[in-house]
């Protein structure tokens, strides 16, 4: 670092000497200093008026704090300690409030009361309603996952893990066989009322083939509810996260996606169902034939049934009983995830972030202003996972990004198209 | 440039000692007050939240008083607390949610928000010249800022930045020169354009 200001300081010489700042910053000498200055180089004049700026708009805010709130700290310090109240002299001020300590146990049993209080409301209100809610509705609401491994719970309550990135389920036309990534099988009982269940964690997926012969891929943070076999005038699933289905035709059993929203009725047809509760994303998007729309029975308000056409997605916003129904230019890049992708055409980086942060459960925070427009060669760092390094590096112009950690190099259905 | 911000200049290792050594807790609460509002104002700068800040804080003095023995003797007690407060907050902040930022030098988001002091600019070039250097600033990388921070508004030394950042000093250094030369091209592209706009107006006057 330079000692002397010279003549052919710049702007960021300026900035960079340190006397110059102390001066500048130092109120009671500064007026004197900078027209001294200013006489002494009278060609750097802008540059020293800009210094000053600079130093000036980088002055950040500063907050003084109120004895009030140093008191609080202070005794929730003491509070944490438990240090009792006869030996608290030693400091400055008097401590007579509440301690944080005792506010938090106060609210430990405030929001215990209310879980109670809360927990027997609702008990009281699925007993009343038990009659009304179908079976598979009630077995979800009875059940609680967590999304940490994928794991397939047969109907009698044994739970498998399955432990590659990508799994594989299907069932035999009578729902009592179990093949699991083609390499084992497991056989169960096969009663009414009775379901299994499919649960996929984030950052994982998993594809089944249920006993109708409907293919099912369910995306990262998803569940899926359904009976071994088919049996009624009806075909009934249950749909947590998402789940993209190619329905088996059948015209005498209606196929039913259930959401704890709405609901898809199908014939048989290609489509993809959201309903992550969580994020309050509920859409449908239809790829092939016929589905329509409507609500579960909780939300009768409404009775109008939704009919969707090919590329149509519909979506429930977050307080509105209406479906809202558009065009989407590229459907096929919305179930890409199917094959392990994330595919997009002209999309915003913003959707697309919001779309790797749901299936993989993070927050993903865009600075504005800052480096990235989507041009070739750039990087998003990130600091999360393994699995989030690699979809994350890949650059935005690539147009592909590698979605799970095990990439599948072919389809599994070979009869696909 | 605030009169508070004097006691930046005070170790306090005598009182940190007082308290390291015989648990002097009227010592400890010296340095609690003098300090409170440095840790207050850095803490703003990861995180709006007051409650968090505070608990954070609340943390750094407990476990000072808990692990009072393991405690070593040492030669800045702000720099200490400062580092411990940046800790801190990490832990409570990451713990609260989980975000991952897109930043990749910093595990919390920096970002203090610039003042535009309206009073004392008088008309209205001033205040765009100003506006234009809180978007030059904001334009700098999260490490950046906080380095600039810490040198222009907490007055540290490089040695102290380096440590409280966990960088080399060397790369401190750099940091900081990098960060300024970065305001100093946007400054030059700035009178360009102007010196442009005033060329065109000439060409047009004149033709």
């Amino acid at each position: 670092m330079k000692e002397k200001i010279e003549d052919n300081y710049d702007l960021s010489d300026f900035l960079l000497d340190d006397v110059f700042v102390r001066k500048v910053r130092d109120e009671s000498c500064s007026d004197d200093y900078i027209a001294e200055l200013k006489a002494r180089f009278p060609a750097q004049v802008k540059d020293i008026d800009m210094a000053i700026q600079v130093l000036n708009v980088m002055g950040n805010e500063y907050v003084c704090s109120t004895q009030r709130q140093r008191q609080k700290v202070w005794s929730g310090i003491l509070g944490a300690l438990s240090i009792k109240k006869s030996d608290r002299i030693d400091i400055p001020f008097v401590s007579g409030k509440k301690t944080r300590l005792i506010r938090n146990i106060f609210r430990i049993a405030a929001s215990f009361i209310l879980i109670v209080g809360l927990g027997s409301i609702a008990i009281y209100y699925i007993r009343s309603n038990e009659a009304k809610i179908a079976s598979i509705d009630r077995f979800a609401s009875s059940t609680k996952v967590d999304y940490k491994k994928t794991e397939l719970i047969l109907s009698n309550g044994k739970k498998i893990e399955v432990s590659s990135g990508d799994s594989r389920i299907s069932y035999s036309s009578d729902g009592k066989n179990v093949n699991i990534n083609d390499t084992s099988s497991v056989i169960q009982p096969v009663k009414e009322m009775q379901f299994n269940q499919m649960i996929v964690p984030y950052g994982k997926y998993a594809s089944l083939i249920l006993s109708d012969g409907t293919k099912v891929w369910l995306n990262s943070g998803s569940r899926m509810i359904y009976p071994p076999v088919f049996t009624g005038k009806q075909r009934e699933v249950y749909l947590q996260g998402e789940g993209y289905f190619e329905v088996a035709k059948n015209k005498q059993m209606p196929f039913y996606v259930k959401t704890d929203r709405f609901k898809v009725k199908v014939l048989g047809t290609k489509f993809d169902v959201q309903a992550y509760g969580k994020d309050n994303i509920y859409t449908a998007l239809l790829l092939e034939g016929k589905v329509s729309l409507s609500f579960g029975q909780k939300l009768k308000m409404s009775s109008e049934d939704v009919i969707l056409k090919q590329s149509e997605r519909g979506a429930l916003s977050e307080n509105s009983n209406k479906f809202s129904v558009e065009k989407v230019e590229h459907p096929g890049n919305l179930i890409a995830w199917t094959q392990g992708f994330i595919n997009f055409d002209e999309e915003t980086l913003e959707s697309l972030l919001n779309r790797i942060s749901i299936y993989y459960n993070i927050n993903i925070q865009m600075r504005s202003g800052r480096g990235f427009d989507g041009r070739g060669g750039d990087e998003i760092p990130y600091r999360y996972s393994k699995t989030l390094r690699r979809v994350l590096f890949v650059g935005y112009q690539t147009n592909v990004i590698q979605h799970h950690e095990h990439p599948i190099q072919k389809r599994y259905y070979p009869d696909d198209c | 440039m605030t009169p508070k911000k004097t006691h930046f200049q005070k170790t306090y290792q005598l009182e940190w000692n007082a308290f390291r050594i015989d648990g002097n807790m009227n010592a400890l609460s010296v340095i609690y007050e003098a300090n409170f509002d440095l840790l207050l104002n850095y803490g703003h700068k990861f995180c709006r939240e007051d409650s968090v800040i505070e608990d954070a804080i609340q943390n750094i003095f407990t476990n000072l008083i808990r692990s009072r023995g393991k405690l070593t003797e040492i030669s800045n007690v702000k720099q200490y607390l400062m580092i411990a407060q940046r800790n801190e907050l990490f832990e409570l902040i990451s713990k609260s949610r989980t975000t991952v930022s897109t930043e990749n030098f910093s595990d919390i988001i920096f970002t203090p928000e610039y003042s535009v002091e309206e009073k004392i600019v008088a008309h209205e070039g001033q205040t765009r010249i100003k506006n234009f250097l809180k978007v030059s600033l904001q334009k700098l990388t999260s490490h950046q800022q906080e380095a600039l921070y810490l040198k222009y508004d907490m007055d540290l030394s490089y040695e102290d930045i380096s440590k409280i950042l966990n960088i080399s000093v060397e790369s401190c250094r750099t940091a900081i020169y990098r960060a300024i030369k970065s305001i100093r091209a946007d400054v030059e592209s700035l009178r360009e354009r102007n010196i442009h706009i005033l060329f065109s107006i000439l060409r047009t006057v004149f033709k």
